[in-house]
């Protein structure tokens, strides 16, 4: 689509999802209107979205999001909080002998309370979620309100709930999985090669 | 009606010698038979120790049929005997795919004998082949049910989730009952289409036999017909059904063991390198509020009204050399040029080529001087140039502050044209 062809008309909604979008949100069927006007006219929205940098997303899991480059995600630390978070829920989901859709898309999902999830029951956990900075409850409430904003869940009351996007972790877990170890290796080794790079750049600057 | 009481070893013992039977009344459950009906269906199971008289005496004094009302003379299957088939189906233990491909292959075997009796016309030889027929039958129906329902019961157990079993172990248990019971019938009913290809041999010498007068019983000859039709029909339903609600979940169950992992190596991942210098937080890609340059909702309108209602429109031509002095024609122009430049090549030296020119002109204007230079410097390039200084001329139209341009040359007159 190039901009002769987009027209104001079709993305009415932009404001209310640009708001909500820029901020990392993902919208899935539970957002109503504002779901529909992008599920209606995703082509003219991307276009829209391209405009500054950002590629608009369908999710097969029925939702939306937006993907920018390097500058325009959001802190490494939190996207590290959300993984360990992400991980450690799924790994106990595992133990429990349950499915990923059983554990956090049941038929009739019960709102639960983050000391309910007992994410720092094992030794494991504990240490998985510290070197992300999650040290206790408070900090994995921190967590559930980011991922709230993200839209991966509904977090009221002091309750989370699993929305359709939470299905991006699972997406990352098959994607970790297809790197194996040493494709992980050479994830690390990559990231501490731009880790070196960066500083360097810092103090040549400075 | 009979009233004796039935001892428990007088039934098994017909259920024993008859099962045929049993079974055909149990796939007809529901229907009203006579005691004629009754006799017709039992002699197609009857042999030289059970006849059909006596079969359908003991179907009824055990009642194992059920007359439909008293004194009707009409009778049904007994609704306890189809409850005791229904768990026992359910309930029975799978059988090996090698077994059944052995019976499938016995089978096969049993339509030769039929066949070769065709050929010999020896009636003995077909029947005890018939006989064989039917019991290979039930044989193979009851290994392919049995399997289906085993893995059915399996799949719904494990996803039902009752019994606390890793995910791992889950997949691991349906893939075994998997491999073990259904995906080798797969492999005779769909890839190599063996089931199909020896049934269809089976029904073939069946007709043969019927066409030779072989075999005259035609109820037992509907009924082997019947059976032949429901066993490829039901391997073929089994493999449907198997194929649809089992390998899904199978395949869930598979992925579902990926994204397990997954988590698993992160962890382990975040554990040896420290969350960020993992370079896992790079994997997933969400955008965040920036800091600056942040669009506003009504800049944001703004900015696509802007580029919405934006067209472009081709942007302005040059002015040509014609249109820069409209009171002079064009050729005039283009004589000056020609005849400056013509000028110069007689000429050896000339120090100073604006005062020179000017000099020549006074009643040109600035731009006709430097297209001059333009000629000189770019498009007659073979002219000698050089620069000194800077200088100020008073053109007709303007003062001009340029470079002191010299035409000389060294070793003789400028080259001619």
């Amino acid at each position: 689509m190039t901009l002769s062809t987009l027209h104001s008309e079709k993305l009415t909604h932009l404001p209310a999802i640009w708001a909500r979008m820029r901020r990392g949100a993902h919208l899935h069927p539970g957002d109503g209107e504002l779901y529909y006007a992008l599920r209606a006219e995703p082509e003219h929205y991307a276009a829209a979205f391209a405009l500054f940098g950002l590629r608009l997303i369908d999710h097969p899991a029925q939702f939306f999001y937006l993907e920018g480059d390097e500058s325009l995600k959001a802190v490494t630390e939190r996207r590290a909080e959300l993984m360990a978070l992400a991980f450690v829920l799924i790994d106990s989901a595992n133990t429990a002998g349950q499915t990923f859709g059983e554990a956090f898309f049941p038929a009739a999902p019960i709102p639960r309370k983050p000391s309910d999830f007992n994410l720092f029951r094992t030794q494991q956990h504990r240490e998985v979620l510290s070197a992300a900075g999650i040290k206790d409850n408070t900090g994995a409430e921190r967590t559930f309100r980011f991922m709230a904003r993200l839209g991966m869940v509904r977090y009221e009351l002091g309750s989370v709930t699993f929305l359709l996007p939470f299905y991006r972790m699972r997406d990352v877990c098959l994607q970790i999985s297809k790197l194996g170890e040493e494709g992980l290796d050479q994830l690390a080794a990559t990231a501490a090669t731009t880790d070196t790079e960066q500083e360097q750049e810092t103090e040549d600057e400075a | 009606m009979s009233s004796r009481v039935i001892s428990i070893k007088e039934f098994s013992g017909f259920a024993f010698d008859n099962p045929s039977i049993l079974g055909a009344l149990y796939r007809r459950q529901g229907e009203v038979f006579s005691e004629a009906d009754l006799r017709v269906l039992a002699a197609a199971h009857a042999d030289d120790k059970n006849t059909p008289e006596h079969i359908v005496r003991r179907l009824i004094d055990f009642r194992l049929v059920e007359e439909v009302d008293l004194n009707s003379g009409t009778y049904r299957y007994a609704r306890a005997l189809i409850d005791l088939h229904r768990h026992l189906e359910n309930h029975g233990e799978p059988v090996s795919a090698e077994s059944i491909e052995g019976n499938l292959s016995s089978l096969a075997q049993a339509g030769s004998e039929l066949a070769m009796a065709c050929t010999q016309l020896n009636h003995a030889k077909a029947h005890t082949a018939a006989t064989e027929i039917r019991r290979l039958c039930d044989d193979v129906l009851r290994g392919v049910t049995q399997n289906f329902r085993y893995v059915i019961n399996e799949s719904l157990e494990i996803k039902k989730g009752d019994i606390h079993l890793s995910l791992r172990e889950r997949h691991d248990r349906l893939r075994h009952a998997w491999d073990r019971y259904i995906d080798p019938l797969v492999q005779i009913v769909n890839v190599r289409g063996e089931f199909a290809a020896r049934v269809q041999a089976v029904e073939v010498a069946l007709l043969q036999a019927e066409n030779c007068a072989l075999l005259t019983d035609t109820e037992e000859v509907r009924m082997l017909r019947r059976l032949l039709a429901s066993v490829t029909a039901t391997a073929n339903r089994v493999m449907a059904d198997c194929l649809k609600t089992v390998q899904p979940l199978l395949q869930r169950l598979h992925a579902d063991g990926l994204v397990m992992q997954g988590a698993a190596l992160g962890m382990a991942q975040f554990l040896k390198n420290g969350a960020v210098a993992s370079g896992l937080p790079g994997l997933i890609n969400v955008v965040s509020e920036r800091k600056q340059d942040l669009y506003r909702d009504d800049e944001l309108k703004d900015v696509l009204a802007a580029l919405v209602s934006f067209h472009p429109t081709p942007p302005a031509p040059l002015p040509q050399p014609a249109e820069l002095d409209t009171d002079e024609p064009a050729d005039d122009y283009i004589m000056f040029l020609d005849e400056t430049v013509a000028l110069l090549r007689q000429m050896k030296q000339v120090p100073d080529l604006l005062a020179f020119v000017q000099k020549q002109n006074p009643q040109r204007s600035a731009h006709h001087f430097i297209r001059l230079y333009h000629r000189l410097g770019a498009e007659d390039s073979d002219f000698p140039v050089n620069f000194f200084g800077r200088q100020t001329y008073v053109l007709a139209d303007c003062e001009l502050d340029a470079p002191q341009m010299a035409i000389g040359h060294a070793s003789g007159l400028p080259p001619t044209s």
